[in-house]
């Protein structure tokens, strides 16, 4: 019986605990909900609750009426583009029935999909009568999720134009949003997505560690500092095929290579040259990880830990967790440091979408414009507790409002914040060089690297243990030998595609076949290396 | 007579049925729904063409074996120690031993990267004793590592089922053999061995399955050249590279295969066991002796519990970084977390969840046990191989399945669809993938159930029913806890259904709630291991509370 009433006590006191120390009921300054906003989203719950909180203060002055926001949390983007996708299909499927016509699966491959003039007439006018519709999901907005993905829901035809540019067209001036920046879209033409913050790439090193490996920190300044022999086994990156992020950062390698090689070489061999340059630098650079984590955030944590030393990272990770550990050490120590490298990184646009179908399109619209006005853009980079800032979580990203760049009060900022616009206004990009091939790069990166990382690893290993890649110039030949050469790379992407005649089937070979031959190079590297050649 | 028994016959193949129709329902269809597309021939074999996948599915199959065989040199001393042996402490040790299950997700890694990471506990050691620091995560033995951490986290499982398999055990049997003059060693591979058999499948068979599709322990350590990891990096292209769908169902196919051959390996003839007979006697240590199987104990648990001490310093911690203790202790961790207006729902929210999903589980999984062992039904096995099932689903493929069913299949529209208060839903996915550890814990009890005490109640008049009631259950009673208490745990830590399946705020259970909040810029992860401590206390007391209510009515499994 002791036992029993001992162990109901600590059961009652554990399950007491989080009850007592629940925070109090904020004062309601909206009697009750009347308006509903529906947003899917893969954002945390700091942004969440910053902008949940910030929009109904504005919406209740604005109109006197208070909204209920409905976050739908389905995972990560690509588990919510799969729900979408998912969602669209059977609300279409309905719809389509409902109109006395039959559902097969021919409808169910084109209803999502562009249709060529020569597709059968039953696609193209399932595809078309789909974009005519106005079948919903009872989701109003997508919020984040970065511009590659949200511009895939959009060409499936899952967004609509919320016509921002119809209602704020100051908005989209060149000095206030321009409509690209250093290669990347920030909105779309046709009012299909919006960028409402900004990220970019960068390395974030942790000083210990670095200083262990032999290096001086002040000396890393470029991405080619990743490379670098004494940093084997202790470099950080995120898996590219996870990310449209990372693999924009991985793509910035290439251009910069791209990019110097036709200023020496001209464009007809350049292309070639730079785009083998940029993969033989990626290549090193993976060789010489020590983990590929499955999110740009835990880049961040591993280097904090001084379990790698350098990573390639995204800048408000970084900065985040740079303010929290020097503000935790109690001499204020910085455990890591984030870098802009040499020559400026590219930003990336973290977008808003109106969804087809929105129940409530007037406030999803609204909450698109209070988004892009200068009061929401101040939550992204204003410090905790200043007017219009952030009522409890810094959120430590730029705004894409340049105007708020421009016009902030420095002491108003979080600190670390930056303006990407200056800091990446040398970063030269030209999207027709590698744009065509996002999915390829991020493809050929898993298929020829990260599938394959146990032999790349070794036959790197071998050469750095051979006095480098100049010592042996036979098994460097062999490790850098391209497997898809930038004169092939439209061809390599098509192979990529599923279409009528390469099935799913294909494509699985396609990659099969680049992971073998990959693997055969890393071999021989290895064998030559061993033998000094 | 004959009467009854066609009336009988009947009702358990209406239970047959039902279960069929729960698991083709809730299981079968969902899967279909989500891996039809890999299931082409011609795509199955590129997963035998490619040499990297066909590598992975190699090693994937090395680790469960190796896991497996770790676990059984861990377990089985430890459950013959409990068994035999009295000692000082033996109350305590039991509850010991179902901690390492309780370690939650998303922070449990913390745990391991504070103890062995380069600025780790260890490493400072190495250093502080001029020692150069070893990498554990990036060492050349990834595949032994693996095995290691991971059957430090399975051992329970099996342990406990060896427990209640040589509780059951006739000590007249072994006394017997002694009397013949068999020495120590050949009594047990020759007498106990062959008794608990079936004890040694319920655990050994989970364990083998488990680690097989283990994702997070091979992850953590980079071992990428495994199936599970490598459906997981292929999840996000599968749009245009259905391969993954291919690999999961030959993860399938090779997870029954595993199953069949330890079944086949294990079989054991219930006629020799003799449960309910006379209950074992213990002989009993004294002075050192008894000290040293507490400590034996103690030290395993220590070990195990390792990433549990780094995670509770973790949280606790203000700076934690190349010392081996925190430097500077606080509790702003605990007060962040469990202020958030999301923890508070998250807590019964999971309880809820995990206590439905118990209720469901232990009724399928009992009424699969009955109708392979004791209903003995020609069709039998094909439950027991669907009941098991579900351990080599990756979770996500079950998420995705249960959100198909909501968009792809009018009737199951409403019931699947997660938009409203998914507690039925969820109920349901977590039992789902529970079943296999309470079929298992019943099986083995059912085996071991001599049909004479049986046969003699029903000589006596009492019905099918009664006899069940009254005979059967009370003695299966400790199986069926075990099954219970795996299957409430499991479910309070479940992730990948939660992920997916539990959207609104409102309706998360405690993992989403600590998935959100490990996300949290800068301090996540700190105020996730603080919430990720009190879920570890949290369920730890209701072990524990479970454990005590029930202690006095079971075997000698949960007397403390």
């Amino acid at each position: 019986m002791k036992k029993i009433l001992l162990a109901s006590g600590i059961f009652l006191l554990l399950l007491i605990i989080p009850f007592v120390l629940k925070p109090a009921p904020q004062s309601a300054d909206y009697a009750e909900d009347e308006d509903t906003l529906t947003i899917v989203t893969p954002h945390v719950e700091t942004i969440k609750s910053e902008f949940e909180h910030a929009f109904k203060e504005y919406y209740f002055k604005k109109y006197n009426r208070s909204v209920r926001f409905d976050y739908r949390n389905i995972g990560g983007t690509s588990d919510i583009i799969r729900y979408i996708s998912d969602r669209f299909e059977s609300e279409f499927r309905h719809y389509y029935e409902a109109k006395g016509k039959k559902w097969n699966p021919v409808v169910q491959g084109a209803f999502s999909r562009n249709q060529s003039p020569d597709a059968p007439a039953e696609a193209r006018n399932a595809r078309k009568m789909f974009l005519e519709s106005d079948v919903g999901i009872d989701i109003d907005l997508f919020f984040g999720g970065g511009t590659f993905d949200q511009a895939r829901v959009a060409q499936m035809g899952f967004a609509v134009d919320a016509e921002v540019s119809k209602r704020h067209p100051e908005y989209f001036k060149n000095d206030i949003i321009p409509p690209a920046f250093a290669g990347e879209t920030f909105y779309d033409k046709n009012g299909l997505y919006y960028g409402v913050c900004l990220s970019s790439f960068g390395i974030c090193i942790n000083p210990d560690a670095v200083k262990e490996c032999g290096v001086n920190p002040a000396d890393i300044k470029r991405w080619d500092d990743m490379a670098r022999p004494e940093f084997f086994g202790k470099v950080v990156v995120a898996d590219p095929s996870k990310s449209g992020s990372v693999t924009k950062c991985f793509e910035s390698i290439l251009q910069e290579k791209m990019y110097k090689a036709v200023k020496k070489h001209g464009p007809a061999k350049g292309l070639e040259i730079g785009f083998a340059e940029g993969f033989d630098l990626i290549r090193r650079i993976v060789a010489n990880s020590r983990s590929v984590t499955d999110s740009a955030g835990k880049v961040t944590r591993e280097v904090g830990a001084g379990d790698g030393a350098i990573g390639m990272a995204i800048d408000f990770y970084t900065l985040a967790e740079q303010q929290f550990t020097s503000a935790m050490s109690p001499e204020g120590r910085e455990k890591i440091i984030y870098i802009t490298p040499d020559g400026g990184s590219f930003v990336s646009a973290d977008p808003i979408q109106l969804l087809r179908g929105a129940k409530n399109k007037k406030i999803a619209c609204e909450f698109i414009d209070f988004c892009l006005s200068k009061n929401g853009q101040k939550l992204w980079n204003h410090r905790v507790g200043v007017p219009n800032g952030p009522r409890k979580y810094a959120l430590l990203r730029p705004p894409i409002r340049k105007d708020v760049h421009a016009e902030a009060d420095r002491k108003d900022l979080s600190p670390g914040s930056y303006n990407p616009y200056i800091s990446s206004k040398n970063v030269y990009y030209n999207g027709r060089w590698t744009g065509p091939y996002f999915n390829l790069i991020r493809i050929l990166i898993r298929t020829t690297m990260l599938d394959v990382i146990e032999e790349m690893r070794a036959a790197h290993k071998a050469i750095l243990n051979a006095g480098g890649y100049d010592k042996v110039p036979q098994a460097a030949k062999a490790f850098n030998t391209m497997i898809v050469p930038y004169s092939e790379a439209k061809n390599a992407s098509n192979q990529l595609r599923v279409s009528a005649n390469h099935s799913a089937v294909d494509v699985a070979a396609v990659r099969r076949k680049w992971s073998d031959t990959a693997i055969k190079n890393y071999r021989k590297a290895l064998e030559l290396a061993r033998k000094g050649l | 007579m004959n009467k009854f028994f066609k009336s009988a016959n009947i009702f358990h193949y209406l239970a047959f049925a039902l279960l069929i129709g729960f698991l083709s329902i809730f299981l079968l269809l969902p899967i279909y729904l989500v891996i039809r597309e890999g299931l082409h021939f011609s795509l199955i074999s590129e997963v035998f063409r490619n040499p990297v996948t066909c590598e992975g599915l190699l090693n994937s199959l090395k680790i469960a074996l190796l896991t497996t065989f770790f676990t059984i040199l861990l377990a089985f001393p430890f459950a013959l120690l409990f068994n035999k042996y009295d000692f000082k402490g033996k109350n305590m040790v039991s509850f010991f031993m179902l901690l390492p299950m309780i370690l939650p997700p998303f922070v449990g890694a913390l745990g391991f990267q504070q103890f062995l990471g380069h600025y780790g506990v260890v490493n400072t050691l190495l250093r502080t004793l001029g020692c150069a620091p070893i990498a554990f995560f990036d060492g050349e033995n990834k595949l032994f590592a693996v095995a290691l951490i991971e059957s430090l986290h399975l051992f329970p499982i099996l342990y406990l089922n060896l427990v209640a398999s040589l509780s059951s055990v006739d000590p007249s049997m072994e006394e017997a053999a002694h009397l013949l003059g068999a020495g120590k060693l050949k009594t047990f591979f020759k007498v106990t061995l062959p008794l608990v058999k079936n004890g040694l499948f319920a655990g050994c068979s989970i364990i083998l399955i488990w680690s097989f599709t283990e994702l997070g322990t091979p992850l953590m350590f980079g071992f990428t050249r495994t199936t599970p990891v490598q459906i997981f990096n292929g999840m996000n292209e599968i749009e245009s590279n259905p391969l993954p769908y291919a690999q999961v169902a030959v993860m399938l196919f090779f997870s029954t295969v595993l199953y069949l051959i330890a079944k086949k390996m294990l079989r054991t003839n219930n006629a020799v066991t003799g449960k309910g007979s006379r209950q074992s006697s213990a002989y009993i240590l004294r002075g050192s002796a008894s000290y040293l199987a507490f400590a034996a104990f103690a030290l395993l648990a220590l070990i195990s519990l390792l990433p549990h001490i780094m995670l509770l310093c973790c949280a606790f911690s203000q700076e934690y970084y190349q010392t081996l203790l925190p430097r500077v202790f606080t509790l702003i961790h605990f007060e962040e977390a469990l202020s958030n207006p999301i923890v508070i729902p998250s807590i019964v929210n999971s309880l809820r969840y995990a206590l439905l999903a118990t209720v469901i589980a232990v009724i399928l999984g009992l009424s699969g046990a009955l109708i392979q062992n004791k209903w003995k039904l020609k069709c039998g096995i094909l439950a027991d191989i669907l009941c098991m099932l579900p351990l080599s689903v990756p979770g996500i493929v079950i998420a995705f399945g249960y959100i198909g069913m909501s968009t792809k299949i009018d009737w199951a529209r409403d019931f699947f669809n997660p938009n409203g208060n998914p507690l039925l839903l969820l109920g349901v996915a977590y039992a789902i993938r529970r079943i296999p550890y309470v079929i298992r814990s019943a099986s083995s009890g059912l085996q071991q159930t001599p049909d004479d005490l049986e046969f003699a109640a029903r000589n006596l008049g009492a019905s099918e029913h009664k006899t069940f009631l009254r005979i059967t259950f009370p003695i299966i009673g400790a199986h069926l806890l075990i099954g219970g208490l795996f299957a409430f745990s499991f479910s309070m830590l479940e992730v990948s259904d939660s992920l997916i399946l539990a959207q609104k705020s409102a309706f998360y259970p405690i993992t989403k709630a600590l998935f959100e909040l490990s996300q949290f810029l800068g301090n996540g992860p700190a105020i996730a291991c603080a919430f990720g401590v009190w879920t570890m206390l949290f369920l730890g007391s209701t072990l524990f509370l479970a454990s005590a209510l029930a202690g006095r009515k079971s075997t000698d499994v949960f007397k403390f």
